[in-house]
């Protein structure tokens, strides 16, 4: 504690003079009376009364002088010097990416730094600060918040986003928050150079909160499965980032039944990448790897990898209408275009797209056919009716006219119709059937083909129900149309722990945390899987420094609060009392 | 010598109606204005009786016997003076002026009262001085009285006077009026009330009060000093002290006025503040002392 003004010490003066006035006033006139017999037991119980009755008849002093002590104290101006970080405007940076989870004693770097965090927000001294999150999108928590508790909550509810942190898009984030005040950048995150921050400007300090340099990683760098005929293949990268040499089981188990397919103990060099393969295992859906190993680091030692066909290219018949190429473009689909002779060549793993007939039986990979060349159309004229299905999630067939309609095939599914004539169709196998030319239709100039072809593309390229593999976080439009009744998906993890839920394909970010996932709505399940950035998968070593002008001044700079309110506040009381003491007795108590 | 008279004028005219009541039947020797139960000389008629033998001839009612051949004495109410004794405490605690002025007035008031009917009356002060004790009869000697009591000097005795009252008591008077203060403790008292009733039938205990002692007027920080005992002592005066003092005053006469009765003592509070015509034509003829 110190004063403010000393030098209104001189007012220690009033209450010495009133102290002073008691004192003196205290002079006995003499007075003669008969007897002073009465007086002595009265003066004798008066002496023996109790130390709270004394302080009774007493009370008016005893209060004037409190008040007026009180008085020289708030005229002294006494602060509380706390200590307090140094900057006026202060913003918090917490990277939430995966790595952060590396734990060193017994507790994460994430964790580590929320407890700095708790304790630093005790120093904050009513400074406003900013807290902000990491990832693809950097996100505000707090904005310009002094209220200590809600910032010491929000503390508290921080989770680690396993996105990776995009520490440069987060840099510029940050610039557009400043507002050329002193300001004290806090990052909380894992490893950061010196030379990624900017230090243009003089008036920020940089505070990078690293974690300890001493974290051991070893991680399955890449996982990879392939179909062959012989069964699956599958490769396994595992890297050991440590300077001693690791020592573990690398294992690998079916998705489905948790089934341990391969075991094998590995012995990875320190600094140094082993490469593992296996061959003819056994078909499954999904392989999961995982590495017993010790290290501080445990997210990137278990990688899922969901076998699925995937069709990356799409070719289409050079006979077909120039739109339809024109429509993939305007979806930003790469599409070949292949003459109608060389459709039979094409490997397994590609769409489609032709109105050759026969290519429904000749083509391994999906077919989307537009028209036939088969048969004749028939002239119809109708409104289009559609079943509820995923490729229509964003294509509206309201207000399109078709003329003329080929005739459907026999057993297939019918998913939309002109006056209950079949107009699109889907086969067994999942090919796409429009029975109908380019030429027949105003579809091609409608937005709703391009999104049509896109959604049919996404079905057919992933057969089986799998969506693919994302990473955390990650928001992809997919073209999903929930079931009826539900009206959503909801995302469960394998071990049906719900997660999340969203209204349509549109809406869908995959949950943070890596592994297997399950999309439901109704009867319909699709699984995907969540896997971990490449650059989450290292450790680098901590780095813990501070930059900028106020780093030489120290991390913490001494703020004055007044305590004159809590001087003031029991004057005005005392004063109350006193003058209720006053009111009661009369001034010769 | 010779002050100027402590009571209003023409006081002995005014109070020359009244005289002492008293129940009591104790009388003096000589011949004196009051009626007395003995027969004796005066001329209210009492009762005939037989006559025996040894009475004297001089009181055979002769008309009597003339009409009924029998010797019958006639009897009349013999006429007898009172006694009466006034000890008035002189312990310095009655040297307040308005106090000790208004024993005085009692006290004349009381004497002219006795002597104005012929009665005897003798007077002392409680005091460690042998002082001849003042002891008259007769209407003739109110004036003396009245200068002897004006002149008297201001009280000096340091002796309580509890402990010197029963030297100065008269025995055998019919009314023995003892004008204090009370200002003793109830001990004290006790011991000398309990040897009272011995000396005389009817007592009365007047008990003058000053004004600032029944309700303190004084306020601030003050030493109060014993004028008999010369104690110190300091008080600051504040409401609940003037309380506490008002309840132990009451309790003392409470308790004093118990102890009055026990032994048959009337008591008479008299205040300063009230006149003494007051007093005299108010306070104690409604307490039937005197009529």
């Amino acid at each position: 504690m110190g004063f403010g003004q000393l030098a209104f010490l001189w007012t220690a003066i009033i209450p010495i003079t009133v102290l002073l006035y008691y004192f003196f006033r205290k002079k006995y006139t003499e007075k003669t009376i008969s007897s002073t017999m009465f007086w002595e037991t009265v003066m004798k119980e008066t002496k023996v009364s109790p130390y709270l009755q004394y302080l009774q008849r007493n009370a008016l002093f005893y209060l004037q002088m409190l008040a007026l002590i009180l008085l020289v104290f708030a005229l002294l101006q006494p602060f509380l010097k706390t200590q307090a970080i140094a900057g006026e405007q202060i913003i918090w940076v917490v990277d939430t990416s995966a790595t952060m989870l590396a734990t060193s004693n017994g507790e994460s770097v994430f964790e580590g730094h929320k407890r700095e965090m708790l304790t630093l927000s005790e120093q904050l001294a009513g400074k406003p600060l900013t807290l902000m999150t990491t990832g693809e999108e950097p996100t505000i928590l707090l904005r310009d918040e002094t209220n200590v508790s809600l910032i010491q909550s929000t503390i508290k509810k921080l989770e680690v986003k396993y996105e990776e942190e995009q520490l440069p898009k987060m840099l510029d984030f940050t610039e557009s928050l400043l507002r050329g005040k002193e300001t004290a950048i806090y990052l909380f995150t894992d490893h950061i150079e010196r030379t990624e921050l900017p230090l243009e400007n003089e008036k920020i300090t940089w505070f990078v909160k690293g974690a300890p340099d001493n974290l051991e990683n070893v991680a399955i760098l890449r996982f990879g499965a392939t179909v062959s005929e012989k069964g699956l293949s599958a490769l396994a990268q595992l890297s050991n980032d440590t300077t001693n040499e690791k020592q573990g089981t690398f294992e690998i188990r079916s998705m489905t039944n948790e089934e341990i397919v391969v075991k094998e103990d590995v012995i990875i060099p320190p600094n140094e990448i082993v490469s593992l393969s296996f061959k003819d295992l056994p078909n499954e859906t999904g392989l999961v790897a995982r590495l017993n190993i010790e290290d501080d680091y445990s997210v990137d030692n278990e990688t899922t990898v969901l076998l699925q066909q995937q069709a990356s290219q799409t070719y289409v018949d050079g006979g077909l209408h120039q739109l339809v190429v024109a429509a993939f473009q305007a979806m930003d689909i790469p599409v070949s275009s292949v003459p109608s002779e060389q459709l039979t060549d094409l490997s397994n793993e590609a769409i489609v797209v032709t109105n050759q007939t026969n290519q429904l039986s000749m083509s391994k990979s999906p077919v989307l056919l537009i028209g036939r060349n088969d048969e004749n159309a028939k002239e119809v004229n109708g409104v289009i009716t559609t079943e509820r299905d995923d490729v229509f999630a964003y294509a509206d067939m309201k207000d399109i006219f078709v003329s003329h309609l080929y005739p459907p095939f026999q057993g297939f599914e019918t998913i939309a119709r002109v006056n209950d004539e079949p107009f699109i169709q889907r086969s067994d196998r999942g090919d796409l059937i429009i029975l109908a030319d380019i030429q027949m239709t105003d579809w091609p100039l409608h937005p709703s083909f391009p999104l049509f072809l896109w959604s049919a593309r996404e079905q057919m390229s992933s057969t089986n129900n799998s969506l693919g593999t994302f990473s955390p976080n990650e928001r992809k439009p997919l073209s999903l149309v929930a079931d009826e009744v539900e009206a959503e998906w909801e995302v469960y993890s394998l071990k049906d722990e719900y997660i999340a839920t969203f209204q349509n394909g549109g809406q869908f970010s995959a949950p943070s945390k890596p592994g297997l996932y399950v999309l439901k709505s109704g009867l319909s399940e699709k699984q995907f899987a969540v896997e971990l950035e490449q650059q989450e998968k290292q450790i680098e070593k901590g780095t813990t420094f501070a930059i900028g002008t106020a780093s030489e001044e120290g991390v913490e700079e001494t703020v004055k609060t007044s305590l004159l309110p809590w001087f003031l506040l029991p004057l005005v009381f005392l004063l109350l009392i006193e003058w209720e003491v006053q009111r009661r007795r009369g001034f010769t108590n | 010598m010779n002050q100027v008279s402590i009571l209003p004028e023409d006081w002995s005219a005014k109070i020359g109606r009244l005289q002492i009541s008293t129940k009591s039947k104790l009388r003096g020797h000589h011949k004196g204005s009051h009626r007395s139960m003995r027969f004796g000389s005066s001329l209210d008629f009492s009762d005939f009786r037989e006559y025996h033998p040894g009475d004297d001839v001089r009181q055979i009612d002769w008309n009597v016997f003339g009409r009924t051949d029998k010797y019958f004495i006639k009897r009349f109410l013999d006429e007898q003076e009172m006694r009466v004794h006034i000890l008035l405490d002189s312990t310095k605690s009655m040297r307040e002026e308005k106090k000790w002025r208004l024993a005085r007035q009692i006290t004349i008031s009381l004497g002219q009262l006795v002597l104005g009917r012929d009665d005897h009356l003798s007077f002392a002060i409680a005091t460690d001085e042998r002082m001849a004790p003042f002891r008259r009869k007769g209407a003739v000697y109110r004036k003396a009285f009245s200068s002897y009591i004006t002149n008297l000097r201001e009280p000096s005795s340091t002796n309580s006077f509890t402990s010197q009252a029963l030297q100065h008591i008269a025995k055998d008077c019919t009314v023995l009026f003892i004008i204090s203060d009370g200002l003793e403790s109830i001990d004290e008292w006790e011991k000398t009330l309990r040897k009272l009733p011995r000396f005389s039938q009817d007592i009365r205990l007047i008990l003058v009060q000053s004004s600032d002692e029944v309700a303190p007027s004084y306020a601030g920080d003050l030493q109060l000093i014993d004028l008999e005992t010369e104690n110190r002592i300091n008080v600051s005066v504040s409401g609940r002290v003037i309380e506490d003092y008002e309840k132990k005053r009451q309790q003392h006469f409470m308790e004093l006025d118990a102890l009055c009765r026990r032994f048959g003592i009337h008591t008479l509070k008299v205040e300063t503040k009230d006149d003494i015509s007051h007093i005299l034509f108010h306070q104690m003829i409604r307490s039937n002392w005197i009529n």
